[in-house]
């Protein structure tokens, strides 16, 4: 009997595959406005280049977490075409999973750090 | 566009025909298109270098990363790009082959250790005669080690209780393999024990004891040509394994024991090695008709295979001049290759795929040296 794949079966994930599913948590979005995101949350430690970007966008696309959207232009840039992406329901489960337990992790480290352990 | 500018995307485009042809078609512009914003962000020629310093690295990596997955899709089942490397091997091969037999064995095992590496790697999905050469080729290195070593004793014993630790797991296989294994193994010790009696200047427990060793490598790997027959399914297989098998007779013949030798130039060679091919076509036969069936066949290449020593010992005595051997030479000879008929008997053992003999559904999902789980994976070293 086949077994119904569950979103930790995919956890932990890389650092790029999350903040990708992040930058995408508020909407869809093309690689540059990607990377500059992840850029700005990270504060500049993750710098993904063409390479790992699409890499990670490959892979990501091959097991459902995302799909393409459609291709426009960016008002904010300029008129060139762009290839958008969002994150599928499958994509947000496991992004949501993936976000408690970096919640449970970073609340055990502020138990610990805090007197008494409580 | 500054110059600068265009040169980084000229460069960057050229860069990325290094990835493989899918990923490129699908992601290059897009790369490209990444880049190019990149590159608008940048101010002076620091700026270019820090842009630079950045995706080289990340080129690299992910280069590496959509090559290996690449490889893995498109070779994991049918190791096409192994056809393209066939002239280099067989090439080499001969080369070896020329040199001496010593040589020539160790590039088999060479190729056999390559493709054991790659699929232990995941790049290829070797196939079963692959492997098979691959544990021959380690077991040749220990035992050459053990050979090298017999000055010291303790590490040539401590290599042969390695491989015998090892082996243990195959002494544990059921059935005809366990005893198929078991035979190999005993006939190297009886083949030890007559070249101590007919040798006896080359006494010593060592050298008998490296003799053996080293006969119970050759005859794991000698096992290796009738068990690429495999390649070629039915009674073409067969037919396919038949010179082999007289080849390594005519090995066996002429062998140097001090330089390990065969005189290629020699017509007596030429004429051993082309007499079993002549007489290919008769067994072809014979293997269709099935009249002998699998026992059969094997009694009657080792009455060929004997007759092919005698000949070429008296072929020795007629063209060289040298001292004709006597029988008790020529038993020992048969001896020694005895352990070949084994590695035959398991070669027909899985051509027959025989569902209705349970014992040997065991040998078609195993081979000498190792166990082939359900999923494929070699057991045999599995921790």
């Amino acid at each position: 009997m086949d077994k119904t794949p569950s979103p930790e079966d995919l956890l932990p994930l890389t650092p790029a595959v999350f903040h990708i599913l992040l930058a995408l948590a508020d909407g869809e979005k093309h690689g540059y406005s990607i990377m500059q995101e992840v850029q700005t949350v990270s504060a500049g430690q993750i710098k993904m280049g063409p390479g790992t970007l699409y890499g990670s966008i490959k892979r990501m696309l091959e097991s459902g977490l995302i799909t393409e959207a459609d291709e426009r232009p960016d008002p904010a840039m300029d008129d060139e075409r762009r290839r958008y992406y969002r994150l599928t329901d499958w994509g947000r489960r496991v992004f949501d999973a993936e976000a408690a337990r970096l919640t449970r992790l970073v609340t055990l480290v502020q138990a610990k750090r805090l007197p008494g352990g409580a | 566009m500054g110059r600068l500018m265009s040169l980084s995307l000229w460069l960057y485009g050229l860069l990325l025909w290094l990835y493989p042809a899918d990923f490129r078609r699908e992601y290059a512009p897009l790369m490209k298109q990444l880049f190019r914003d990149q590159c608008r962000t940048v101010t002076g020629i620091g700026g270019w270098g820090r842009l630079w310093l950045r995706i080289l690295p990340d080129l690299a990596a992910s280069l590496w990363m959509e090559q290996m997955e690449h490889w893995r899709r498109s070779h994991m089942e049918r190791p096409r790009a192994l056809i393209w490397l066939l002239p280099g091997l067989i090439g080499t091969g001969l080369f070896f082959f020329q040199r001496d037999t010593l040589s020539f064995y160790i590039w088999i095992g060479g190729i056999g250790i390559v493709g054991l590496a790659l699929h232990r790697l995941g790049l290829i999905r070797a196939p079963l005669e692959l492997k098979l050469a691959g544990y021959g080729g380690l077991l040749m290195l220990a035992t050459l080690a053990a050979m090298l070593s017999l000055y010291l004793p303790s590490l040539g014993l401590g290599i042969w209780v390695l491989l015998l630790i090892r082996l243990r797991q195959i002494g544990q296989l059921k059935g005809q393999q366990g005893k198929l294994l078991g035979l190999v193994f005993l006939s190297t010790g009886v083949w030890g024990v007559l070249r101590f009696i007919n040798v006896p200047d080359e006494s010593g427990l060592l050298a008998v004891f490296g003799q053996v060793l080293f006969v119970g490598s050759w005859s794991l790997q000698a096992a290796m040509p009738a068990l690429a027959g495999m390649l070629w399914p039915g009674r073409f297989g067969r037919a396919m394994v038949l010179p082999s098998v007289f080849a390594l007779g005519a090995t066996y013949t002429f062998y140097d024991p001090g330089y390990f030798t065969f005189e290629m130039s020699s017509l007596i060679t030429f004429t051993t090695v082309l007499f079993p091919l002549v007489l290919c076509p008769a067994w072809f036969l014979l293997a269709r008709e099935h009249r002998a069936g699998r026992r059969g066949l094997l009694v009657l290449w080792a009455v060929m295979l004997f007759s092919s020593i005698l000949m070429a010992n008296y072929a020795r005595t007629v063209m060289l001049a040298l001292p004709y051997e006597n029988m008790w030479t020529n038993l020992e000879r048969l001896a020694s290759v005895v352990p070949h008929f084994f590695g035959l008997w398991l070669a027909l053992a899985v051509y027959d795929r025989a569902e209705t003999k349970p014992e040997l559904n065991a040998v078609n999902a195993a081979a000498p040296v190792s166990s082939v789980d359900e999923q494929g994976e070699d057991r045999l070293f599995a921790h």
